[in-house]
C-alpha cells in the first residue's frame, strides 16, 4: 500500500514538474554579432570595406547603453557578450575616398569628404548565438539644416474615419540656429506648380529672428495643438505642440490653444484647416521668399520636401515631386488608420530618397525620436 | 468511542490552559494566502508557542484533513488589528510609512463527529505612502516588475474568504477541501493612477489516515493554484512613464502609450505528504514530518489583451522538508520543541522574445528551531528559545551579468512570558531579537531587529475578549536610521 502510493506520488510531482515550459538551454547576455562594414556605391564607383569605423548597436527590447566597438583592418567588427535582442546598428562616419572618374579609374590626388550612414534598420537574432552579417553604408551628404523630420497622417486607430490629430515635425539638423520666421509649410497636390494648402511662420522670411530653432531640437506643427488622446487612445497628445495650423476661414474649427502659436493660411479662397492625404501626398518646407502661391512654389525656395505614398514604388512608376527633392517615397505599406507615422531613421537623416530616410513607426512620437 | 475525540487523544497535546485561546490567530495565517501566494508559507511565528494547539501538522502542512483533528474546538473567533510602519531606512522602491487595517472573522465549527466546517472573510487595506517609482504592492518578491517615474502613495483594499470542510469517510480516513479566494484593488493617489487589481485562488484537497492504535498519522495534500493581477497605469504628464523592470539591473521604457497595462498570469500546484507519530522512540515524544513539492510559473506581459507584448515567463519551483520533534513527557508541565526545516528553491526566468533564459536562482534554507515551554511558578508560564537559519543562495542574472552568491543568516532568541493573574485575566509578554543578513539590495550587511508584544485577555460572560500592542524596531549596519513599527489588536473568540 505504502509502495502504491510513494509510486503514485512521485507520479504525479513528475507530472506537476512538466506542467510548465521547458527551460531553456541558452543563456542570455552570451550573444555574439559580426558584422562587416561595407560602401557600395555603383554609381559613384566604390566598393570598398570600411576600416576603423565605430559602430554603435541600439536596442529598444531594454533601457540598455549602446554598445560599442571597432572595425578592423579587414573592416569587420565584432560584438560579444551582448544581451539577446533585435539590434538597430548604428554608422555614422566621415571619410575620404580618392574620386573616381567616369572611366572608374580613383584619383588619390582629389579625395572626396563622404559622410557615410548605414542601411539597417533592424538585426533580428538568430537562434544559434552568433550572427552574422553585413552593413552596407550609404552617402548622406545633403547638407544640413531644417528638416521634415517625422510626418503623421494615418490617423488613429478608429472605425469613424478619423484622422484629424495629423502633424509634422521639424528638426534642425545643423549646428547652428535656425529660424522659422516667414517660412512656409505646404501640401503639394503635383509637383511644385500644384500647390494645395500653405501656412506660413509669422515674421519676416529670409532675415528674422523671432522664432529660433536650436541645434538638435524638435518642433511640432499640428493640425491642432490638443490631447487627442481624450478622444482617441490610440492617437497622440498634441497638447505639447509648439505650433498649430489656423485658418481664419475654418468657421468650424474654434479649437485654438493659447500655448501653441499658430502658422496661418495664406492662401486666398481655402476655407479648411491644413489637412494632409491619408495615404500619398508632397509635404514642403520653403524658406518663404516666394509667397504667391498661385503659380507653384518656387523650387528654389524649398527647403525640404517628403513625399510619402502607401503604394509600392513596383506598382508605382511617377513621381509627384521632382527627383532633385525627392527621389522616392516614404511610408511604403502604411495603411490609413493605422496610428503609424513615418519618421527618418535618423534626427534629420538626410539622402534625398525617402525610401531610405523614413521608416515607418508605431506609435508616433511627436517631439522626440523614436 | 467517539471518533473525533478518539483522534484528538492521539493528537492533543494539553499544554497548558493558562492562555487558552489567545494568539489562536496562528491558525488564520492561511487566510493570508488568498491575496498573494507566496508559494510556501512560511512557519511563522516560530516563536510564539502558546496557542494551545501547539505548531499543529495543520499550520505546517495546511492539509485540510488535518484541520478536524488539529483543531479539535468549535471557534468563532473576530479580530480587528492595526499596524504602522515606518521606514526610516529602507530599500529604494520600498515605502517610506505603511499602515496595515485588517478585521477577520473566522468559525471553526464541528457539525457532527464526522464534518468539520471552517469559513472566515477577511478585509484589509493596505496603504503604501511614498512609494519611489514602484507600482509593484511587493517589489521585491518578484523579477518582473512594472515603474512609474512618480512618487505617491497606493492604497490596497480587498476581501479574502476562505472555506474548509473536513469530512471522516471512515474511523480512519478525513477527506478535505480548502478555498480560498480573494480580490483586492489598489489605486496610486498620483498618475500614473496605476490601478492593480489581483484575483487569487487556492484549491486545497487532501486526505488522511490514522493507524489503528492512533499513534500514527499520514497525510497527503493536493493544491491547484491559480492568479491573476493587472496593472492599469495611465500617462497624464510627459513625465509619468512606465519602466518594465528585468530584475534589477535591466530596465525598459515602456512605449508612451495613454494606457500601459502589464498582465500577471500565474498558476501552479503543489503535493505534500505528511507524517506524525506519537511516542516515537519512547513515551512523549511526537515525530511530525511534512515534505512536498510545490511549483509556480508566471507569465508577463504588457499592452492590450488582445496584442500582448511578452516580457517574460519565471517559473519557481520548491522542495521542503520539515521535521519537528516534540518532547513533553509530562505535557501539562514542559515541552520541548525541536524543528528542522529543509527549503530548496529553484528559479529561473526567460525573456519575452527570445527563447534564452535571463535569471536563475537556486537557494537552499537549513532552519533550526528549539524552544522549551515550563511552568516556573503554577500561574507564569515560560517559553524561550532561539531559531537559527542559514540561506545559500546562488542568484544569477544575465541580459547584464550580475552574481550574488552569499549564505545569509538569521539568528534570534526569543523570552516570552505569560501570567494568570486570576481566573479569568491573564497577561503576557513576548520578547524577540534578531540578526538578519541582508540580501545584496540592503545597502547594508546586518540589521537587528527587537520586538516586543504586550497583551492581556479576559474571560467574560460573552467569551474572551484580548487586547495586545506589539512594537519594533530595526537598527542597520553603518547607519544611525531606524525602523519602528507599532500594531495594536483587539480580539473576541468563544
Amino acid at each position: 500500500m505504502v509502495k502504491k502510493g510513494l509510486i503514485f506520488l512521485i507520479f504525479l510531482s513528475l507530472a506537476l514538474t512538466t506542467c510548465f515550459k521547458d527551460k531553456p538551454t541558452e543563456l542570455d547576455g552570451t550573444y555574439s554579432i559580426r558584422l562587416v562594414l561595407v560602401f557600395r556605391d555603383s554609381t559613384l564607383g566604390y566598393d570598398e570595406r570600411l576600416k576603423n569605423v565605430t559602430v554603435q548597436l541600439h536596442t529598444d527590447e531594454y533601457s540598455l547603453d549602446d554598445y560599442s566597438a571597432t572595425a578592423d583592418d579587414s573592416g569587420v567588427v565584432v560584438f560579444e557578450n551582448l544581451a539577446w535582442a533585435s539590434f538597430d546598428p548604428k554608422v555614422k562616419v566621415q571619410i575620404q575616398l580618392p574620386y573616381i572618374d567616369t572611366y572608374g579609374v580613383a584619383r588619390p590626388d582629389s579625395l572626396i569628404n563622404y559622410t557615410l550612414v548605414d542601411t539597417v534598420v533592424i538585426l533580428n537574432p538568430t537562434e544559434n548565438a552568433m550572427l552574422t552579417d553585413t552593413i552596407f553604408t550609404i552617402t548622406a551628404n545633403s547638407l544640413p539644416g531644417l528638416k521634415i523630420n517625422e510626418i503623421y497622417y494615418t490617423g488613429p486607430e478608429n472605425r469613424d474615419n478619423w484622422f484629424y490629430d495629423q502633424y509634422v515635425e521639424l528638426y534642425n539638423s545643423s549646428e547652428e540656429v535656425k529660424y522659422l520666421d516667414g517660412m512656409i509649410v505646404c501640401r503639394i497636390y503635383h509637383m511644385l506648380d500644384r500647390v494645395t494648402y500653405a501656412f506660413q511662420f509669422p515674421g519676416e522670411p529670409l532675415t528674422g529672428t523671432e522664432y529660433p530653432v536650436q541645434p538638435g531640437e524638435f518642433v511640432v506643427l499640428a493640425a491642432d495643438a490638443t490631447n487627442w488622446l481624450t478622444l482617441y487612445s490610440t492617437s497622440v497628445d498634441l497638447s505639447g505642440a509648439a505650433w498649430e495650423f489656423v485658418n481664419a476661414m475654418d468657421f468650424g474649427d474654434t479649437d485654438d490653444n493659447p500655448n501653441a502659436l499658430n502658422l496661418h493660411n495664406i492662401m486666398t479662397g481655402k476655407t479648411v484647416d491644413f489637412m494632409i492625404n491619408l495615404s500619398s501626398n508632397v509635404i514642403a518646407i520653403a524658406d518663404g521668399s516666394d509667397s504667391i502661391m498661385t503659380d507653384g512654389l518656387d523650387i528654389g525656395t524649398v527647403v525640404d520636401c517628403v513625399e510619402y505614398c502607401s503604394i509600392s514604388s513596383g506598382e508605382r512608376t511617377n513621381k509627384d515631386i521632382d527627383k532633385i527633392l525627392d527621389q522616392g517615397w516614404a511610408g511604403i505599406g502604411n495603411q490609413r488608420y493605422s496610428g503609424q507615422s513615418v519618421e527618418r531613421i535618423l534626427p534629420g537623416f538626410d539622402t534625398n530618397n525617402s525610401f531610405n530616410d523614413f521608416v515607418i513607426i508605431k506609435p508616433p512620437t511627436p517631439g522626440y525620436q523614436h | 468511542m467517539n471518533i473525533r475525540r478518539s483522534k484528538i487523544h492521539v493528537l492533543r497535546r494539553k499544554v497548558n490552559h493558562l492562555v487558552s485561546g489567545w494568539l489562536i490567530s496562528l491558525l488564520l495565517i492561511p487566510v493570508l494566502l488568498a491575496y498573494d501566494n507566496p508559494l510556501v508559507s512560511e512557519i511563522q511565528p516560530r516563536n510564539i508557542m502558546f496557542n494551545r494547539y501547539g505548531l499543529t501538522l495543520y499550520d505546517l502542512s495546511i492539509n485540510p484533513a488535518l484541520f478536524g483533528i488539529s483543531y479539535p474546538d468549535n471557534i468563532d473567533y473576530y479580530q480587528t488589528r492595526y499596524d504602522n510602519y515606518q521606514n526610516t531606512y529602507r530599500r529604494t522602491f520600498d515605502p517610506g510609512h505603511q499602515n496595515n487595517y485588517e478585521i477577520r472573522v473566522i468559525s471553526v465549527k464541528h457539525l457532527s463527529e464526522r464534518v468539520t466546517l471552517l469559513s472566515g472573510i477577511q478585509y484589509n487595506r493596505t496603504v503604501l505612502s511614498n512609494v519611489y517609482r514602484s507600482l509593484e504592492k511587493n517589489f521585491y518578491d518578484e523579477f518582473f516588475t512594472i515603474c512609474d517615474t512618480t512618487t505617491g502613495s497606493t492604497a490596497y483594499d480587498g476581501p479574502q474568504v476562505r472555506f474548509l470542510y473536513d469530512y471522516a469517510l471512515t474511523n480512519r480516513i478525513h477527506l478535505a477541501c480548502e478555498i480560498n479566494y480573494g480580490v483586492e484593488e489598489g489605486l496610486k493617489d498620483i498618475y500614473t493612477k496605476c490601478e492593480t487589481i489581483v484575483r487569487n485562488t487556492e484549491l486545497r484537497g487532501g486526505i488522511s489516515f490514522i493507524s489503528g492504535n492512533q499513534k500514527t498519522v499520514l497525510g497527503l495534500t493536493g493544491v491547484f493554484y491559480d492568479a491573476q493581477r493587472k496593472y492599469e497605469a495611465v500617462k497624464d504628464l510627459q513625465d509619468a512613464f512606465a519602466i518594465t523592470n528585468f530584475g534589477l539591473h535591466v530596465s525598459k521604457a515602456e512605449n508612451p502609450r495613454s494606457t500601459i497595462r502589464k498582465n500577471d498570469d500565474r498558476g501552479g500546484g503543489e503535493i505534500d505528504l505528511q507524517m506524525i507519530r506519537k511516542d516515537f522512540l519512547w513515551p512523549g515524544l511526537t515525530l511530525k514530518i511534512t515534505t512536498g513539492y510545490c511549483g509556480r510559473s508566471d507569465y508577463v506581459s504588457t499592452g492590450s489583451v488582445q496584442k500582448p507584448n511578452p516580457r517574460g515567463y519565471w517559473v519557481r519551483q520548491v522542495y521542503r522538508g520539515i521535521t519537528s520533534l516534540i518532547y513533553a513527557p509530562n505535557s501539562e508541565k514542559s515541552r520541548l520543541d525541536f524543528l528542522y526545516e529543509y527549503r530548496l528553491t529553484g528559479d529561473w526566468a526567460k525573456s519575452g522574445n527570445h527563447d534564452v533564459v535571463i535569471m536563475e536562482n537556486k537557494e537552499i534554507l537549513n532552519a533550526f528551531n528549539l524552544n522549551w515551554q515550563f511552568h516556573l511558578l503554577k500561574r507564569l508560564l515560560i517559553n524561550t528559545g532561539g531559531y537559527f537559519t542559514a540561506n545559500a543562495c546562488d542568484y544569477r542574472e544575465y541580459i547584464v551579468p550580475f552574481k550574488y552568491d552569499q549564505t545569509d543568516n538569521q539568528l534570534s532568541a526569543f523570552l516570552n512570558i505569560a501570567l494568570q493573574v486570576n481566573p479569568i485575566l491573564s497577561v503576557y509578554l513576548l520578547g524577540d531579537l534578531k540578526t538578519i543578513d541582508l540580501y545584496y539590495y540592503w545597502d547594508a550587511d546586518r540589521a537587528t531587529r527587537y520586538s516586543g508584544e504586550l497583551g492581556l485577555e479576559r474571560l467574560t460572560t460573552f467569551g474572551r475578549f484580548g487586547v495586545a500592542v506589539e512594537t519594533s524596531q530595526t537598527t542597520f549596519d553603518g547607519t544611525d536610521r531606524k525602523d519602528r513599527s507599532i500594531g495594536i489588536k483587539l480580539a473576541h473568540w468563544r
